[in-house]
């Protein structure tokens, strides 16, 4: 969704429409933009629509908002320049190239596209030069050298500007729709601000991708099946054409024949075109109809069952459900935890911020997170929470498990209430179960336990925390620490 | 006379009250002075003498305090910016303004590079050469010492510091602030002087409070009175046990349910195929990028079972062919798919995928789901975030129906409303893209989600042969219309504060 600044003054030369009027406004909601933010000098638009990159400068917007009367942006635009024999002797590997040979008669307002490209490089390339830049040569040049384009943190926008004379415009991409699109955009620019093209060139094999921007057939029959109802011819063609379409009507084979302006990069579609209609009508024929199939009742799945089951019982013993993060540090899901395998945990390396950059692989970082908060009730307390865990196997094979963890704080002998409480739970939900000692780092060695039902599959573990792991989340009290994988009990548990 | 129960600190108070504040009000730092009271036993049994019309507080003065802001809180607890990022720099022996932006929080890095890294060289403290920034001593910058210990002094005595040289910058960068504190005093009401007299006699001494092991062994017991004990009153706002979170979770579970929709979910971890490319998403889209997308590279996700890791390639198969152009729904396509990187796995960035692959592999047309999906993008604001999305595939969807289903499923969510609207969006995996919005009988308007038409490219590619109707939702943001304590339902906000100011909303409750 790019924000996009205009110049207030580029504005007012271009359009008759003042940018606070309603007009303006409720026009641009025809191209799914509105007005963000305006002061003196600038006027901010918000496009939902990230692939109409075409509007998000000046003779875009204006070609939506107040078209040139007679202009017309098919593919006869570009067809009727010459294709230069322009050469290439180096070009970066897996980079397409395309140029534009343009004149600017002097006294020709000169435009300054930096900021155009600058958002399209950020929108629909990565914000990398090496997905699509474009640079401006004197003359015409019929033998091209390019290298490959060096991003820079913080870069600095140069002009982007056309001289007076004859321009060689360079424009480089990796896709090779993006790069076409941008041909025939700056193209379609160029022609708006009245100057000459004199030819093009381009390093791929155009038909097929031009062809892209060749009419699409639409029927009838797949109009109101679309739509569910059928839309005035008239009033279709006249909201369509109103957006530099080419429309035509077959009257034999009852169908439409739409031809796309070169400008729009986002239509590859029929139905890209039948949106468009309903945008440029605001929506007033899709009158709601209901959809005469839907059941009568749907069902929840077997693991929300189980948590709800759950979550009675933990109320009925008056414990507290908490919620926790998935993402957390590296201090509270390793240092603080005595974690033995960091190598096991997912680390996110483009996280923006190191207080969330590794996910948790138990329920028990998230669990002593709550309870050191400044807002936990004073010990004894009790709570629980539902979280999914996130940890790597030996072959670095990802898993997520969907488990329940229950803290016990400041209670007489947590080993054997945290036994209590589990065994309840499992007759609760009539689970047998067996136990065999345990061996994780943050509970004490003797004082911990796995949870196993059907002998093998692993359920849960409980035990009592660690001196060590409480001591590090400054949490002094005892503490006893239960682990349900609801996950695995969910392949055992019967339902309600 | 009223049967008044006390517990001992309330019967302590009440003679403290008695001795030194029959008229005159006193602060409970005074009424506490001889006692073995501490300020928050006397603080509380006070309030209950009140609550029970014992005693009355009085307004007997005004004080000036000098207390900490929200940000001198947390920069006096976890150090001012500017100190964390001296100790960087002293550790790391010399960081690139990059590497300075990404160490501090965003909400501090604009600031703190600005104001500092300037006023570091200038004073010779801090190096810049090559792109890097040097720190010239280990010791941490006076001015930065004078700050902390300015910050902790406010803190531990809520008065000015007029030596500190850093007391002007803690006020220009709002790190504290003067406030005017109404110091309350109390003193006992007639009805609290007649109790007074009731608990003034020497047999109060004589009475068990606790009964203890040894009591019961001696049976000293049998010889004395029992004092009656205090029923503590109830607390104004009743804790709950329930979290906001999964309670309104259950509450839209339950709707949509009742609404004729099947519950799914699936796990957090997802290839991009499934998170991104199966949805026919543009290779180059924004969304794609570290900036947003969370992925993680050198690790796979388990298996598949061989029916399902076959009809998957199959899968990415046609779309790869629909994405170049060459599939069957008459989509000319985006280009090429080479780098589609479809294996890589990812942390779900929206909940689609959860319904998609579930239409996808599992289930028969026409179906109706829904699925309550975690999510976590690439941001330092709320990383985490709960989608809702709900899937039909039906025969009989077009533009109407879909706007029938719409309103259907908000029907079902907001009872309330009296209409739904929908405006023109984009979305990249829908085509026929709407914003939904409710309309209440005030004629209050909220926008509430979104939906639309899955593209034909992926829907056809997925073998569906039918439309598809996908309709989103941003749990916090339903939240924060339906729910008096939205901020409560945000997945980010951790701790017992915000829950317990929590109305259970009376749609919740049915």
């Amino acid at each position: 969704m790019p924000n996009i600044d205009f110049e207030r003054s580029l504005i007012s030369s271009r359009l008759a429409k003042a940018p606070d009027s309603y007009d303006f406004r409720h026009t641009l909601l025809g191209v799914k933009a509105y007005l963000d933010y305006e002061d003196e000098d600038i006027i901010r638009v918000n496009f939902l629509d990230t692939l109409r990159p075409e509007l998000w400068c000046i003779e875009g917007l204006a070609r939506h908002l107040e078209p040139l009367p007679g202009r017309k942006y098919g593919l006869h635009v570009l067809e009727s320049f010459p294709r230069i024999p322009t050469r290439f002797t180096e070009l970066p590997q897996h980079t397409n190239a395309w140029v534009l040979y343009i004149h600017v008669d002097p006294g020709q307002k000169i435009f300054d596209d930096a900021y155009f490209l600058k958002k399209v490089r950020d929108q629909i390339g990565f914000g990398s030069r090496q997905n699509i830049d474009v640079t401006i040569l004197p003359d015409m040049q019929f033998i091209l050298s390019i290298e490959a384009p060096v991003d820079e943190d913080g870069e600095i926008l140069s002009p982007l500007t056309l001289a007076t004379g004859t321009n060689t415009v360079v424009i480089t991409a990796r896709d090779q729709r993006i790069g076409t699109w941008l041909l025939f955009t700056l193209l379609c620019n160029f022609l708006d601000r009245d100057y000459q093209g004199c030819g093009f060139a381009t390093t791929i094999d155009e038909k097929e991708m031009f062809a892209k921007w060749s009419p699409f057939p639409i029927s009838s029959k797949q109009l109101k099946e679309t739509f569910g109802f059928k839309p005035e011819s008239e009033r279709f063609r006249a909201a369509l054409e109103g957006m530099h379409y080419q429309v035509e009507y077959d009257g034999k084979k009852r169908q439409w024949l739409i031809t796309p302006p070169i400008f729009r990069f986002d239509i590859i579609h029929p139905f890209d075109i039948l949106e468009d209609y309903l945008v440029a009508t605001y929506y007033e024929e899709a009158k709601p109809e209901p959809l005469t199939t839907v059941n009568a009742i749907g069902s929840q799945t077997k693991r929300s069952e189980l948590e709800e089951r759950l979550v009675e019982y933990m109320q009925a013993y008056g414990a507290r459900q908490t919620i926790g993060l998935l993402l957390d540090s590296y201090e509270n899901v390793v240092e603080r935890m005595c974690h033995d395998h960091p190598e096991r945990l997912i680390h996110l390396d483009n996280a923006v911020n190191k207080n969330r950059e590794y996910a948790v692989d138990s329920s028990l970082p998230p669990l002593l997170r709550n309870a050191v908060h400044p807002s936990a009730p004073l010990p004894p307390s009790k709570f629980y929470l539902f979280t999914e865990t996130l940890f790597l196997d030996k072959q670095r094979v990802a898993h997520s498990r969907w488990k329940m963890g229950i803290l016990l704080i400041g209670t007489d002998h947590p080993f054997n209430n945290a036994h209590t409480l589990l065994d309840a739970l499992c007759y609760h939900l009539r689970l047998d179960y067996t136990l065999k000692r345990s061996g994780s780092p943050a509970l004490i060695p003797g004082r911990q336990m796995t949870v196993s039902t059907g002998d093998i599959t692993i359920i849960g573990q409980f035990g009592e925390v660690h001196p060590e792991v409480l001591t590090r989340w400054e949490l002094f009290y005892p503490a006893s620490f239960i682990e349900l994988d609801l996950d695995a009990i969910s392949r055992f548990w019967a339902g309600i | 006379m009223q049967d008044i129960v006390l517990s001992d600190n309330e019967i302590q108070m009440l003679s403290v009250l008695a001795a030194k504040a029959n008229e005159k009000a006193l602060p409970v730092e005074d009424l506490i002075e001889d006692t073995q009271l501490m300020y928050a036993q006397g603080l509380s049994a006070i309030g209950y003498l009140c609550a029970k019309g014992l005693a009355e507080p009085v307004e007997i003065g005004n004080k000036q305090k000098c207390v900490l802001r929200k940000p001198g809180q947390e920069y006096e607890e976890n150090g001012l910016p500017e100190k964390r990022l001296w100790q960087h720099l002293v550790a790391t022996g010399g960081l690139t303004l990059k590497e300075v932006n990404d160490f501090l929080p965003q909400s501090e890095a604009k600031f703190t590079i600005g104001m500092f890294l300037g006023t570091f060289q200038k004073s010779g403290l801090v190096a810049f050469s090559n792109g890097k920034i040097t720190p010239l001593q280990y010791a941490l910058p006076e001015s930065i010492r004078a700050m902390q210990r300015y910050l902790t002094h406010v803190k531990e005595t809520a008065s000015r510091d007029l030596q500190n040289p850093a007391e002007e910058e803690a006020y220009r960068r709002k790190l504290v602030e003067d406030k005017l504190i109404t110091i309350a005093g109390y003193r006992l009401t007639g009805l609290g002087r007649q109790q007074a007299c009731l608990y003034a006699g020497a047999e109060m001494q004589s009475m068990v409070g606790n009964v203890t092991r040894e009591m019961l062994l001696s049976g000293e017991w049998r010889a004395r009175q029992f004092r009656p004990l205090s029923v503590v009153a109830p607390p104004e706002i009743r804790l709950e046990l329930q979290h906001p979170l999964p309670r309104f979770l259950t509450y839209l579970r339950r709707s949509l349910v009742s609404a004729g929709f099947h519950e799914v979910s699936s796990p957090i971890l997802e290839t991009q195929f499934w998170n991104l490319n199966a949805l026919f998403m543009h290779k180059y889209h924004p969304v794609r990028s570290s900036k947003h997308l969370l992925a993680i590279d050198g690790i796979s996700l388990p298996e598949e079972p061989p029916k399902i890791e076959h009809s998957t390639r199959v899968l990415q198969e046609w779309i790869s062919k629909e994405y170049e152009g060459r599939g069957t729904s008459g989509s000319r396509g985006w280009g090429t798919a080479d780098g589609f990187n479809n294996d890589q796995v990812v942390i779900r960035s929206h909940s689609t995928p959860e319904t998609v692959k579930h239409l996808a592999l599992t289930v028969p047309l026409p179906v109706y789901l829904f699925g309550f999906s975690r999510c976590c993008r690439a941001r330092p604001e709320k990383p985490e975030f709960i989608q809702m999305d709900v899937l039909v595939a039906d025969q009989g969807l077009n533009v109407r129906t879909l706007m029938g289903t719409i309103k259907h499923v908000c029907r079902a969510i907001f009872p309330q409303a009296v209409d739904i609207q929908v405006q023109a969006a984009y979305f990249p995996f829908t085509e026929i893209s709407v914003n939904i919005w409710v309309v209440y009988a005030d004629g209050t308007t909220y926008e509430v989600g979104s939906g639309g038409l899955m593209r034909p490219e992926a829907a056809e590619a997925l073998d569906v042969l039918i439309p598809v109707a996908l309709i989103g939702f941003n749990v916090s943001r339903v939240a924060s219309i339906l729910s008096n304590n939205a901020k409560a339902i945000d997945p980010n906000s951790i701790g017992f504060e915000a829950f317990d100011e929590t109305e259970i909303p009376l749609h919740a409750q049915h």
